[in-house]
């Protein structure tokens, strides 16, 4: 007798959460923004636009998961079919993507897409015609301790500097004697990521004007030459050296511990060293131009929209109350590692984080995201390879730029 | 009342019936014990083999999600088509970038296994033999001590390593103190290879103009491909950062391989050594004609779950150097990764990993027949 009450009493429980769960979908409709976790700061400003988003939305529920291992966990999601309505996407994976047909086409619903950095904007448009808006980005500039120009009565690097600018200051940081022993001048890892900068001042370009990937190609050839010539040089000279050889896990870490005086990071650099290193006096300028004029590196991520979903009105509605002039404008409040993807932003970026930030500002009007096509990754092994041998000095950089192109040219024809 | 009508002839088919009715039974509770095991073995191996043998089959690019199908004329936007034996042809034999790719992890991959099978076998033997000598104290202490390594999370074990390993970190800094003229090596990110530097040491040094020549006729055979690798870089070793991973391995699994032996070593009746000490065997004998020759069907076990684990290392290589420098830890489980994931060719992942899976395969029976034999001949 009391278990049959009991069954009819949890029977009649369930039947009632069952109707009450029914009647709430009704009202409101939940969407999954699936990202990776940054700093902790950045986690909390997300969950508070989130918040914010929500309470100005009383039908629409955010599922933010801040996933580890996000890139492939998004990716095993899509192969699934059952994938999150909002992510993040790299800029070196959108292409992919939009290839595999799971991101909407976001040209109609994005909030004034004119404010992006054309840069940013062009990385995530196919056809000019936008699929995500930018989310944040970082450039790559030149940062350097001052005490060690001090020290070498050198005077501060600064925008106007060319590669001879570069490689003369270094000699004569070496040179001086100041620098503490085990100290190169220039910290550099060869890292496609960080080398692509030269190739783009040496006046390499990635696409041509029918979106064709021209790496190191035709007028390109002696671009990649003389930058890896350039680059190769410094490190045999001693004047530069990799992280690892400088016992560090990465060019800042380096930097940070002194053992390195000039370096090329990008805007991430500015907190870990705020954190990490408070006692380093450093400055940061644009990186020097090179024979084909000014140039950087932007690395950038944009919130894309799934194609396979069923609120789509209320996805995008999150990505502008996230991207628009009001949400670029509270990313450039906190002041993170990463600028907001807003021109007209920038100022108040600048005033956040401080002058160390007006030289990554800058870098926005010329820089270049050093995005390969879909399916590249032995080019980016094959040429990251390759500049290693050069700046060991086992190879000529000619025989590196030839191997890489080989391997492109191999990749485009299947 | 129903056995008084029964007679006694339509008495023995009852009896068959009950006995097929037990007989029945016993199956059933057989299936039910064994349907567990059997469901899940079903649900998380045989189906998922025999899906990657069909991706195997096709250009998905694992992204696009599966259930839109096949790529045909009425459904253009369908996720995969099958392109035939086409990925085996790409990474075995059709000359190029992905074929180097897999015979430089394939290469990597066998020098790693050569260089740590033999050596954590033989470790884990001495090791094994020397904590089971009844003189030792502290017995408990070593075992453990031994076992601890395997144990412990492979992650933070390569991220120990990496410190200790750093071009400042513990090693350097040991050697350097031992030998002020020690010129630091970079342990974690040195391409050269360690047959190369051997080779280098007796005076055998291709320039790079000697490796760009392939003539058999003047037996200048360096710059020869085979497998779009020159015949040089075959025999490169392993690399300086290869060798440190081996030595990292080979650290972490002795534990487990001593605990293997030391179960088999205290299976060893006492009898038998003591007739061969009457027989004025010296201890050396004794470990060569006794406890060797015992040990020989858990050698088999050691050697065959050491090479299957060494042919599959992945998460040491994933940690500590992705596959770098210059590709030279790129082991073929880190290639079907990497293939899978960050080249987008799902369908190429699963050919090597079914690769993978025969070489496996056919390396233990190699091995199986080989141990056989030579306990054959023993015997």
């Amino acid at each position: 007798m009391r278990r049959s009450r009991f069954a009819v009493f949890s029977m009649a429980a369930l039947t009632a959460l069952a109707l009450s769960t029914g009647v709430l979908a009704q009202d409101t409709v939940t969407i999954t923004l699936m990202g990776h976790g940054s700093s902790t700061a950045e986690d909390d400003a997300l969950n508070a636009s989130v918040l914010a988003f929500e309470e100005a939305n009383p039908g629409i529920d955010v599922d933010v998961q801040l996933v580890p291992d996000f890139d492939t966990v998004l990716q095993t999601a899509f192969a699934s079919g059952d994938y999150p309505e909002v992510f993040y996407t790299g800029q070196s994976l959108f292409r992919q993507y939009v290839d595999a047909g799971v991101i909407a086409n976001g040209s109609g619903y994005i909030e004034s897409p004119e404010g992006f950095y054309p840069a940013l904007a062009a990385v995530y448009s196919i056809d000019g015609e936008l699929y995500c808006p930018p989310k944040d980005f970082s450039n790559l500039a030149l940062e350097y301790n001052t005490d060690y120009f001090d020290a070498a009565g050198l005077e501060y690097p600064n925008a106007d500097w060319t590669w001879d600018d570069l490689r003369a200051a270094a000699e004569a940081l070496a040179a001086s004697g100041t620098l503490p022993e085990g100290t190169v001048p220039f910290g550099l890892n060869p890292d496609i990521d960080r080398w692509f900068a030269f190739y783009v001042q040496a006046g390499g370009t990635f696409y041509d004007e029918e979106g064709n990937f021209v790496f190191g190609e035709d007028a390109n050839h002696d671009a990649a030459v003389s930058a890896l010539d350039f680059t190769a040089m410094l490190t045999q000279d001693g004047l530069a050296a990799s992280s690892s050889d400088l016992s560090a896990g990465w060019p800042g870490e380096a930097f940070g511990q002194g053992k390195a005086a000039m370096t090329m990071e990008g805007n991430w650099i500015i907190s870990y060293l705020n954190d990490t290193f408070p006692d380093v006096n450093w400055g940061t300028t644009e990186l020097p131009a090179g024979p084909g004029g000014e140039g950087t590196l932007t690395f950038s991520e944009a919130y894309c929209v799934g194609a396979d979903n069923e609120h789509p009105e209320e996805s995008w509605a999150l990505v502008n109350f996230l991207t628009n002039e009001a949400g670029a404008e509270r990313v450039a409040a906190e002041g993170f590692g990463p600028m907001p993807s807003r021109e007209a932003s920038g100022a108040s970026w600048i005033e956040a984080v401080g002058p160390v930030g007006e030289a990554f500002v800058a870098g926005g009007a010329y820089a270049v995201a050093p995005v390969t096509p879909a399916g590249f990754g032995e080019f980016r092994d094959a040429l990251g390879n390759g500049v290693g041998a050069a700046f060991r000095g086992e190879e000529d950089s000619v025989d590196v730029i030839d191997e890489a192109v080989e391997v492109s040219q191999e990749l485009k024809a299947e | 009342m129903a056995q008084s009508t029964t007679s006694p002839t339509a008495a023995s088919p009852t009896r068959n019936a009950t006995f097929k009715d037990k007989n029945r039974q016993e199956a059933m509770t057989g299936l039910g014990f064994i349907a567990p095991a059997f469901i899940i073995l079903f649900g998380f191996l045989i189906i998922p083999m025999f899906v990657a043998g069909l991706f195997s089959l096709t250009n998905w690019d694992g992204i696009t999600p599966i259930a839109r199908g096949l790529i045909t004329e009425e459904n253009p936007n369908g996720a995969f088509d099958f392109v035939g034996l086409q990925n085996y042809n790409t990474i075995l034999l059709q000359e190029g970038r992905r074929q180097e790719s897999f015979y430089t992890a394939l290469k990597n991959t066998i020098y790693y296994a050569l260089g740590v099978v033999p050596v954590q076998t033989a470790f884990a033997l001495v090791l094994a033999f020397v904590v089971n000598q009844k003189w030792l104290k502290g017995k408990g202490f070593f075992r453990t001590a031994f076992y601890f390594p395997s144990i412990t999370s492979s992650v933070v074990i390569s991220l120990i390593f990496m410190w200790m390993f750093s071009a400042s970190g513990l090693v350097n800094t040991a050697i350097s103190f031992l030998n002020p003229s020690y010129d630091p090596v970079t342990w974690l990110d040195n391409p050269s290879g360690t047959l190369h530097l051997l080779m280098n040491g007796i005076g055998i040094n291709p320039t790079r103009d000697m490796l760009r020549v392939c003539d058999p006729a003047t037996l200048q055979l360096w710059g020869c491909e085979v497998a779009s690798i020159r015949l040089w870089d075959w025999l490169s070793g392993p690399s300086v950062t290869m060798a440190t991973i081996m030595i990292l391995n080979i650290w972490t699994t002795i534990g487990t391989m001593m605990v293997i032996y030391l179960a088999a070593l205290q299976s060893i009746p006492s009898q038998v050594y003591e007739a061969a000490t009457v027989d004025g065997a010296s201890r050396v004998q004794l470990f060569r004609y006794i406890t060797v020759p015992l040990l020989q069907p858990t050698t088999f076990f050691v050697v065959t779950i050491g090479l299957i684990g060494a042919l599959q290392v992945f998460d040491q290589v994933y940690v500590m150097t992705s596959g770098g420098p210059a590709n030279t830890t790129l082991t073929v489980a880190y290639l079907v990764y990497r293939s899978a994931f960050s080249d987008s060719r799902m369908g190429l992942a699963a050919a090597t990993a079914i690769v993978l899976f025969v070489i496996i395969f056919v390396f233990t029976m190699i091995q199986r027949r080989v141990t056989r034999e030579s306990s054959g001949d023993r015997a």
